[in-house]
């Protein structure tokens, strides 16, 4: 046993010298991983751009554009660059009410960030929830959780979607609840499918020996290490929450008139398209799409800095 | 050195198992991984438990943790520990000993650690998962069950991930977190196979002295004669699920009764026969998927007689050995 002992005492003090990883956390090689992608750097901080944008609308805009006293019907449909009466510039022109495109789609890139934001965070919660329980409890529960999720997955997103609302009425609110009902189901597959993987992993068998609960080792042993592919899906489905919307919005069931998001000053310029009007629809809908791109380029790259097998 | 210095277990001890049996009933018939073991544990007393892959040794530790997944089962036998008998408590009071009052250590400790957690939080989750604890009175414990397993600068270490330390740090802080809350009884399966020797070594010293201090019974299951000898109280051999020959660990390795235990003593490698061809016990382990009636070593056994075909009862030829064998070694045969 001296020999053990001897060893024992060198082992102690070798480690104090040892220099402790402590340079190269997992979030630091996350984030030189994910801005090594120049790409994905641009479309991160045209996201920011957007997000920031979005907040701070009431600051930024020159009118408020659901303020019926700012708006001046006599502006309606000026081509971009035109002045205006209250005597400032119409960068973007006008739609068919007179309302600044630019405070417009400002106010809508609010409302169209928040509704998917929202349905996104509530989604993942609720799938997260469900695939877990899914994958940990197995047997019946899981069989009937997820054939619930290919049933749901089964019917087309925008058909469920318009049914709700129709049963539901307009308003955020019930627009986020339809999109929380169309989205769920990707989580809780995703996360169903990981932590199947995960739970025959060792350290929950020894969660279980170390007695924990059922809850404590879903949630705090198995959740974190499914989080990355969670994190890659929710930010592709935060792209289609807001694409969804926007349609939603463009079919006239979405938001109401008086909340104008992105898709709903679409709509409302469509029936300028043809007569040369082209700004009132087709700026709004370059914004959108720009904020769709940006978000699912940084989902991608999300997802190949998160997955090990993608390790260069 | 470790013979005399168990304590001569004045107490009741911390664990008995009683003819426990685990079967597993598969559609290829019933597989008897565990077929009637018993033994006693005094507290702070070190039993190995050995035989080699497939012996049902693991499978003995996760019956007594009542952590079998279907299709096994314990079909019969009691693990009494402490006042009462793990075997057929309700999921809830089995789940308040788990990690508290018994805990188990696992061969692969990258396995058995979180990746995705800082060895601090999953020290802290093992504490608060049993008592009402405050944070930083769970991380001093942390701190302190670090030091203990000799982790020098632990407060760093405590902010590491798993895969910011070695694989003997890695076995030292899942050894910590199963005596974090001074269990009576800790199982460990393997824990230093995956380690060079010399970390082996300190880690069994470690283990030993944590034992010593708080009266922790442990089981230290193995396949590595030499940890038992240096290591275990006494010992335990198995073979295909049953307990071939029991004793102290000194007495057993200086002159096995069972002609297993002989063989596996054998195959050790030593040093002071270089170059000479390796001991080893003819033929495989028989399937514990429908065993024959007879003594389960028969077919290896040089030994064996006409009465080998019927299954021996375990017998005390000495005082304090147990042997499962119609013919046992005698003095002059046993080395």
């Amino acid at each position: 046993m001296s020999v053990a002992e001897t060893d024992a005492n060198a082992d102690a003090q070798r480690p104090s010298d040892m220099p402790v990883a402590l340079a190269e956390t997992p979030l630091r090689r996350f984030l030189s991983d994910y801005f090594a992608s120049w790409i994905a750097t641009l479309a991160l901080a045209l996201l920011l751009l957007i997000a920031c944008l979005a907040l701070l609308a009431p600051l930024l805009a020159p009118q408020n554009p659901y303020n019926l006293a700012e708006v001046d019907i006599l502006d309606s449909r000026l081509p971009p660059g035109s002045m205006g009466m209250a005597g400032y510039r119409y960068w973007l022109g006008t739609d068919g009410a007179g309302r600044d495109l630019v405070s417009a789609i400002l106010y809508g890139l609010r409302i169209s960030l928040m509704v998917g934001a929202v349905s996104c965070l509530i989604a993942t919660v609720i799938g997260a929830t469900v695939g877990l329980t899914a994958a940990y409890a197995g047997g019946r529960t899981e069989s009937l959780l997820m054939r619930l999720v290919d049933l749901q997955l089964s019917l087309p997103a925008i058909l469920i979607a318009l049914m709700l609302i129709a049963v539901l009425g307009k308003g955020v609110d019930k627009v986020i609840i339809a999109l929380v009902t169309v989205q769920w189901a990707y989580y809780a597959r995703t996360v169903r499918g990981t932590a199947l993987a995960e739970l025959n992993k060792e350290y929950v068998e020894a969660a279980r020996c170390l007695g924990f609960s059922h809850p404590r080792i879903m949630f705090k042993q198995i959740l974190p290490n499914c989080l990355p592919p969670l994190i890659v899906v929710a930010t592709i489905q935060a792209a289609h929450a807001i694409a969804l919307e926007a349609t939603l919005s463009f079919l006239g069931v979405g938001l109401p008139r008086t909340e104008p998001s992105l898709g709903l000053l679409i709509s409302n310029g469509f029936e300028y398209m043809l007569s040369g009007k082209y700004w009132i629809s087709f700026i709004p809908g370059v914004v959108l799409l720009i904020t769709v791109m940006a978000i699912n380029l940084v989902g991608d790259q999300l997802r190949d800095v998160l997955n090990p097998r993608l390790k260069r | 050195m470790t013979v005399g210095t168990a304590p001569a277990s004045p107490l009741r001890p911390t664990l008995e198992v009683v003819d426990l049996k685990t079967y597993f009933h598969t559609r290829a018939g019933v597989v008897k991984a565990v077929d009637g073991v018993s033994f006693a544990l005094a507290p702070g007393e070190v039993l190995g438990l050995v035989g080699e892959s497939g012996c049902g040794k693991s499978m003995t530790g996760f019956s007594i943790i009542g952590l079998i997944d279907p299709p096994g089962r314990v079909v019969s036998g009691a693990v009494l520990f402490g006042s009462s008998n793990l075997v057929g408590m309700p999921e809830e009071e089995l789940r308040a000993l788990r990690g508290n009052r018994i805990s188990m250590i696992f061969q692969d400790p990258m396995m058995t650690l979180n990746p995705v957690l800082r060895v601090d939080t999953q020290m802290i989750e093992a504490v608060q998962a049993h008592r009402d604890c405050s944070r930083s009175a769970a991380l001093g414990l942390a701190r302190d069950a670090l030091a203990q397993m000799g982790i020098s600068a632990p407060e760093q270490r405590l902010r590491c991930y798993p895969h910011e330390l070695s694989g003997g740090m890695r076995q030292r802080v899942a050894i910590a977190i199963a005596f974090i809350n001074k269990p009576d009884l800790v199982i460990a399966d393997e824990p230093t196979t995956a380690l060079d020797v010399t970390i082996q070594a300190q880690i069994l010293h470690e283990a030993q002295e944590l034992c010593r201090r708080n009266g922790t019974a442990m089981i230290w299951i193995t396949h590595d004669l030499a940890v038992v000898s240096s290591l275990a109280d006494r010992v335990a051999v198995m073979y295909a699920g049953m307990i071939v020959e029991q004793g102290r660990a000194s007495e057993v390795i200086r002159a096995p009764l069972h002609p297993y235990t002989k063989g596996l003593l054998g195959s050790v490698p030593s040093a002071n026969r270089p170059g000479a061809r390796l001991a080893q016990i003819p033929g495989m382990m028989p399937s514990s998927l429908d065993p024959a009636p007879g003594c389960r070593f028969l077919g290896r056994c040089s030994r064996a007689a006409a009465e080998c075909s019927t299954m021996p009862a375990l017998t005390t030829p000495i005082p304090g050995r147990e042997v499962r064998c119609w013919r046992p070694l005698t003095a002059g045969q046993q080395s």
